[in-house]
């Protein structure tokens, strides 16, 4: 009885493992803007988004839900961040920050506003200054990006049966199917590095007085002391926070806030703010960093690389006879790491990340360039997408005696200003935006299209913001509205 | 002995007849509610009901289960003559014998389980170990004899004098130690539960326990769960019914998670497949963890042989048990809108507790819904008292519309906190709030926001600390059961909470168990 005591005890625990995680679909969550810290706007996998899967009917709207009140601004809304699991529910949330200085956290798979948030802080708009909470909110993100495989469900036998001897009672036939049923021990990898400390989950939210929140992600309480990071009423822009540090930019003048980089470590008690202040013209857009923790920030005529902690400057590489239109995106290719950001004359623009030396320069056949994202396909070549007017054309990446160069894979059907693309395990989706918004799905790695919303979306067009949850994307429209299109699992 | 069992098993519907009993979770094998028996109790007297009597119990809480409702036997011979003896099982493999009339403690029985059948894996609010399952209660052999059939913590199969406490019979192997089985049921000589929420280990499972044979049985549907709080519902076919939760619906694979599955005995006392049904969004419940965690009742009402089922999700299903969801296994006969839980939220919102179903003088047949959290939104009855946030019963009535078999709501109750079984007696509703803190996750505190009151000594789970510390008190309500009007309640009378446990009424009296050990005893005079 005792042997038979431990045989029980020792399977118990791998089948209360085993019934812990059925039941999550872990992948990569949308934790910051454009996905990662390298800002690619790439999910490397999904369960349910494939090119295989979007050829198949069933994406469709699943919902859409009004995000802000009468008094906030069109165009509130900012780009969502998820949490794929919020609970053992497996309630999958997005994280959406609103102009009226509000975070809402809504429920990917309904639609419902599981809280929201108002912060403090008076809102003042101009022309050139949006007012409010500008930046989108963040999670904790990492330097590489967590990706879990999803394996699928558990494997399970069949519904059986079994009758014993009598007075033998049910117990050897429950051993016999709990054998059965566990799973071999995966041969654990060999430890390269104590493992990394788990990630806060918290959202964190700046608002127009500058003060940033850090939000419980189940009640979008402050979970610590709101502290302050900006001077009021900067325009920042998408926040992001690594290990212990939160991040922004400032353009534009907003609050008489020069542009520049911010950050503040959260770790130390004096919660120190460090800043970089742009010598390089106007800022475009958001940080992004490399693997190894450096900052990339793009501003009108150059890229420069800053410290981390210290923000101060590490390498720069000064653009003539053009200006960058978009914030810099990093990748790697053959082992090297790659900033890459495109310029007003229509180049794509290679740099090396350890130096910023110019690897490369390719035209993308546009003069008004306007969003870059990249992903690597299954055969190992890396895409870069770039949107212009009326097209969205996708580039291979190669080096070609030591230069890197951009080879045209293929280029959309014409597409009415179509804003950056996102990337879902090898669909690439993005929002025409020159009438009533369409979202499109194309294959990532021919440009065909596979699947397009058609006239679903009925609010105006303006800058809507495109995130992606587990199979799902959503849309956030300029009057406010959010678009969740995906497989739907039948709720009723 | 053999014979004896069997003989208390066969002789179980019949001796009901004669007999104001209540010898089983949910009042009879069916699982319905309904105390049918019941002459005491009447819409014109309950308004008088008082509290009778309260007994604090020797029986130590487990995480957040204490006591669990009683089982009553009117007339038992004991060496004090007939008296009604109430047996009350608590989590720590204890059963009580008390007196109806006064609450006196005949006896006391502590069951020799192993020293630790978990075998030192730590105790959850989930899994708290201990005796889990209602037992359930058969005549014996002679007038005035009953057996209470147990299991106790070590899986063993108890047979216990309600008389005396004393054995009936040896102990038997039955059920794995360390497990969680829910209420037990008794039909033709064969015992049945359900090992459920995959504790201690163990798969979820059917069991069945021939007194005849002593062979034991198991099925796995391989869908979880099977946490009904009644167990499972037997019908006169000899039927065995309960839900499932926690693994997807797979038909091709016979994975039957989220589904409620049929399954009977066959002639060598196996547990054999006998039907399902898995609601169309089956795999949307199972990733919202909304498990089928209600037991279900088989109801039968002009020949139709009905099944009525629901879950977290907060609907009620309506099935005929002869084609359990039809040749697709996905097609009921109805199924009600939301009744709550708008949001799909796995805990503090749906039906958690267990349903009644009756049929009044007229004919009328009646489902009774207790439900956690608000009411939907979208969800409305003719008559209502209020739109009740913490939970309440709604009402439906069972009738045909157009040739068709529906529920149609017919009233919605108060506000209760955290409604939870319903009985239905003399016609009237007996329904509680159990007053538990039912949230298990994301119970965040701002910075600034005091830790709330630590109110238990219990070296219990971290959940349960919190969850203890934070419940309030249970109340009982007497409701008319034609309109849904308040009758009677219970106020403040109840000091404490309960958790997984509910009501029993017999023979004008109520019955009560709290996490503080008291069993509360309501009636009014015979």
């Amino acid at each position: 009885m005792k042997r038979a005591l431990t045989v029980v005890f020792l399977v118990s625990l791998a089948v209360a493992v085993s019934y812990a995680q059925v039941g999550k679909i872990t992948q990569q969550d949308w934790v910051t803007s454009r996905a990662d810290a390298q800002r690619t706007s790439w999910i490397r996998s999904d369960a349910f988004i494939s090119p295989e899967s979007m050829q198949k009917p069933g994406f469709a709207l699943r919902w859409k839900a009004t995000l802000a009140d009468r008094s906030a601004p069109r165009s509130a809304l900012a780009e969502g961040v998820v949490f794929g699991n919020l609970g053992f529910g497996s309630k999958p949330v997005s994280f959406i920050t609103s102009r009226a200085n509000r975070v809402f956290a809504v429920d990917n798979d309904t639609g419902v506003v599981f809280w929201q948030r108002e912060l403090e802080g008076s809102i003042i708009r101009t022309n050139v200054c949006p007012g409010g909470a500008t930046s989108a909110a963040t999670r904790p993100a990492t330097l590489v990006p967590v990706i879990p495989s999803w394996r699928g469900l558990p494997e399970r036998g069949a519904y059986s049966s079994a009758v014993s001897a009598p007075g033998e009672g049910v117990l050897p036939y429950l051993l016999e199917r709990q054998a059965a049923a566990r799973a071999p021990a995966p041969t654990p990898a060999p430890a390269s590095a104590p493992p990394a400390p788990p990630l806060p989950q918290v959202v964190y939210a700046l608002s127009s007085d500058g003060i940033l929140h850090t939000l419980g992600l189940y009640s979008g309480k402050d979970m610590s002391r709101p502290l302050p990071f900006l001077p009021p009423n900067a325009r920042s822009s998408d926040l992001i926070a690594i290990g212990n540090v939160v991040y922004t930019t400032t353009t534009s003048g907003c609050g008489g806030v020069a542009d520049g980089v911010w950050a503040m470590d959260l770790s130390s008690d004096a919660h120190d703010v460090k800043t970089w202040k742009s010598d390089a013209g106007s800022l475009v857009g958001r940080i992004s960093f490399g693997t190894s923790g450096t900052v990339f920030v793009g501003s009108s005529n150059a890229i420069v690389a800053l410290d981390p902690k210290e923000l101060t400057v590490r390498n720069r590489f000064t653009l003539t006879g053009s200006t960058f239109v978009t914030s810099p995106v990093v990748f790697t290719i053959a082992e090297r790491e790659i900033v890459a950001a495109t310029a007003q004359d229509g180049s794509v623009l290679l740099l090396d990340a350890a130096s910023l030396a110019l690897l490369g320069r390719s035209t993308v056949g546009s003069r008004d360039p306007r969003g870059l994202a990249t992903w690597e396909d299954r055969a190992g070549t890396r895409w870069l997408l770039a949107t212009t007017l009326r097209s969205v054309l996708g580039f291979k990446a190669t080096f070609v005696n030591g230069a890197l160069t951009l080879e045209t894979g293929w280029t959309s059907q014409p597409i009415g200003e179509p804003l950056p693309p996102i990337i879902v395990n090898g669909v690439a989706f993005l929002v025409s935006s020159d009438g009533p918004p369409i979202l499109y799905a194309l294959d990532a790695a021919t440009g065909r299209e596979l699947w397009t919303s058609g006239r679903t979306i009925v609010s105006p067009a303006l800058r809507p913001a495109l995130w992606a949850g587990i199979g799902q994307v959503q849309v956030a429209t300029s009057d406010n509205v959010v678009y969740a299109f995906g497989f739907a699992m039948e709720r009723d | 002995m053999r014979r004896c069992l069997i003989a208390a098993g066969l002789i179980l519907a019949i001796a009901r007849v004669g007999a104001v009993d209540y010898l089983t979770a949910g009042a009879d094998p069916q699982r319905t509610g309904w105390v049918k028996g019941e002459k005491v109790f009447t819409p014109a007297n309950v308004s008088r009901m008082k509290l009778l009597w309260k007994k604090k119990l020797p029986s130590t809480p487990r995480e957040m289960h204490n006591l669990f409702p009683p089982l009553v036997t009117e007339r038992v011979t004991t060496a004090r003559g007939e008296r009604e003896i109430v047996v009350v099982p608590g989590v720590s493999d204890d059963l009580f014998g008390l007196d109806a009339a006064t609450g006196e403690m005949f006896w006391a029985r502590h069951f020799d389980s192993a020293s630790d059948p978990a075998n030192g894996v730590p105790p959850g609010t989930l899994c708290p170990g201990g005796q889990t399952a209602i037992p359930v209660i058969a005549p014996g052999r002679a007038s005035g004899d009953y057996i209470a059939h147990a299991v106790s913590w070590d899986g063993r199969l108890r047979h216990i004098n309600v008389a005396d406490g004393s054995d009936a019979a040896p102990a038997e192997k039955f059920a794995p130690p360390n497990g969680k089985p829910y209420a037990l049921n008794l039909v033709n000589g064969v015992i049945y539960t359900t090992l459920a929420q995959g504790c201690g280990g163990w798969p979820n499972a059917f069991l069945s326990y021939d007194l005849a044979t002593k062979k034991s049985s198991a099925f796995l549907p391989q869908g979880g769960g099977l946490w009904g709080r009644r167990g499972p519902a037997i019908d006169a076919d000899g039927r065995v019914y309960m839900g499932t939760g926690d693994n997807p619906y797979f038909s091709d694979r016979k994975n039957l998670g989220n589904a409620i599955v049929g399954v009977k005995i066959d002639a060598n006392s196996q547990l054999q497949y006998d039907g399902h049904y898995a609601p169309s969004n089956a795999n949307w419940m199972f990733k919202r963890d909304l498990d089928m965690n209600v037991s279900p009742m088989a109801f039968d009402y002009r020949g139709r042989k009905f099944l009525l089922a629901s879950s977290k999700e907060c609907r009620v299903w309506l099935l005929d048990r002869d084609q359990l969801g039809g040749d697709d296994h996905r097609t009921p006969l109805y199924r009600t809108p939301l009744i709550c839980n708008d949001d799909a939220m796995l805990d503090a919102s749906g039906v958690w507790g267990s349903m009644a179903a009756w049929e009044d003088a007229n004919g009328t047949a009646w489902v009774l819904v207790p439900f956690w959290g608000a009411v939907s939104k979208t969800f409305h009855a003719p008559i209502e008292y209020g739109r009740p946030v913490r939970g309440g019963v709604a009402a439906f009535k069972l009738e045909q519309q157009n040739g068709a078999w529906t529920l149609t709501p017919a009233w919605l109750s108060r506000d209760m906190d955290m409604a939870e079984e319903v009985l239905v007696a003399g016609g009237i509703v007996f329904a509680y709030g159990s007053g538990e803190d039912t949230r298990q996750q994301g119970i965040e505190r701002a910075f600034d926001e005091p830790a709330p009151a630590i109110r238990t000594t219990a070296k219990v789970s971290v959940q349960s600390v919190r969850r203890i510390s934070s419940s309030t008190h249970a109340t009982l309500y007497a409701l008319d059961a034609q309109t849904g009007k308040e009758l009677w309640s219970s106020g403040e009378q109840i000091t404490s909470f309960n958790h997984f446990s509910g009501l029993t009424v017999a023979n004008g009296r109520v019955y009560v168990p709290t996490y503080d050990g008291y069993i509360y005893c309501f009636g009014v005079t015979r």
